[in-house]
């Protein structure tokens, strides 16, 4: 139980630090100032968290337990880091299954859902995002990559074409 | 040590259970590369989850107090479980239906040159994603096709766009990206 009040009262505080952070002003780069809030923010806290438990009467944690907490911390830090990108962008499939299911109407015909992806241009959306970051060059009318470790996509691709063995280009 | 032989099987079971979900994803997708996605990866989380749950019973089994490693089993480990297996299901998804990894892939294969403007829209625009996406949600049985409309099929996604679109109001105080 000690793990728990301890790993609840750090995401806890986080959480309500994240949020009155965002509420005052929205942050540059949302994501890394996420990931730094969660991770540098736990490691701060812990020696609160310590106190809290001792102070509740229960057994204080050893260093695995205290090990239980920081993996919890970083998985939920993880979820909630991916889960904050359909955040920021929206969907495109969720937003596609909110509106056919809105409105109550007897399906959606082909050219309302194309009237409806038409005012959400997700993929000049993505473009311009990309390029924004400097990890696309348009020059001329053609796009092309820059030079950019692309650490994250590298990995996605690798995982999906060699470990999962698919072959289609998704998207 | 036998003190801390169930704290060590509590610490590790998450982990374990997201290596075997991986472990069994990859195997699913190689036995069955037609299956949609989201049925792979709910199958493979659900024998993550079993070895979570056998962890709790080893953990308890090997010394710890069945209470309380049942309470840690299940507020703990579990919860921490389906963190990294919820990371991993989007990890696996961005290869799938992320617009940007879609992107890097065509100009990836486009070499140093690039692709002309016209020539990506050509070959990925807002309708061949549209397209794609309705082909994978009625495969899937999220969405049906009955006399050329689209109907919901399986809610499953609508809990999880409830869930998004009321964050996304509650930090952002926004519906969307494109309608501030």
């Amino acid at each position: 139980m000690n793990v728990l009040l301890a790993l609840g009262l750090l995401l806890g505080v986080l959480f309500l630090v994240h949020l009155a952070w965002w509420r005052i002003r929205l942050p540059r780069r949302q994501r890394p100032a996420l990931l730094v809030l969660f991770l540098v923010g736990g490691v701060v806290l812990f020696p609160v968290a310590a106190w809290v438990v001792q102070a509740a009467g229960l057994q204080p944690l050893t260093w695995i337990q205290w090990l239980n907490v920081a993996m919890g911390v970083l998985a939920f830090t993880l979820a909630y880091v991916v889960t904050y990108s359909a955040l920021e962008a929206d969907s495109p499939t969720l937003s596609l299954l909110r509106y056919i299911s809105e409105g109550g109407r007897p399906g959606v015909g082909t050219e309302e859902l194309a009237a409806f992806i038409e005012k959400r241009p997700f993929v000049a959306a993505r473009l311009s995002a990309l390029m924004e970051e400097g990890m696309l060059i348009e020059e001329a009318g053609r796009y092309r990559l820059a030079v950019h470790p692309y650490r994250l996509f590298r990995l996605v691709l690798f995982h999906r074409e060699v470990v999962l063995c698919m072959r289609n280009h998704g998207g | 040590m036998s003190e801390e032989l169930p704290q060590i099987i509590h610490l590790v079971a998450p982990v374990a259970g997201l290596a075997v979900m991986c472990g069994m994803h990859a195997m699913m997708c190689r036995m069955n590369p037609h299956a949609p996605l989201l049925n792979a990866l709910a199958g493979a989380g659900m024998v993550g989850l079993v070895v979570v749950f056998l962890a709790g019973v080893a953990a308890a089994w090997s010394g710890g107090d069945w209470l309380i490693s049942g309470l840690s089993a299940l507020l703990v480990d579990l919860p921490i479980y389906g963190c990294l297996a919820y990371g991993y299901a989007n990890f696996v998804n961005l290869g799938q239906s992320s617009v940007r990894v879609r992107i890097y892939r065509e100009l990836l294969d486009a070499g140093v040159t690039g692709v002309a403007g016209e020539a990506l829209r050509a070959t990925y625009d807002e309708q061949s994603m549209l397209q794609a996406r309705l082909e994978r949600l009625v495969a899937a049985g999220d969405l049906r096709l009955d006399a050329g409309r689209y109907m919901i099929g399986q809610r499953r996604l609508l809990v999880i766009a409830a869930v998004i679109f009321g964050l996304k109001r509650a930090i952002l105080g926004r519906r969307s990206e494109f309608m501030p």
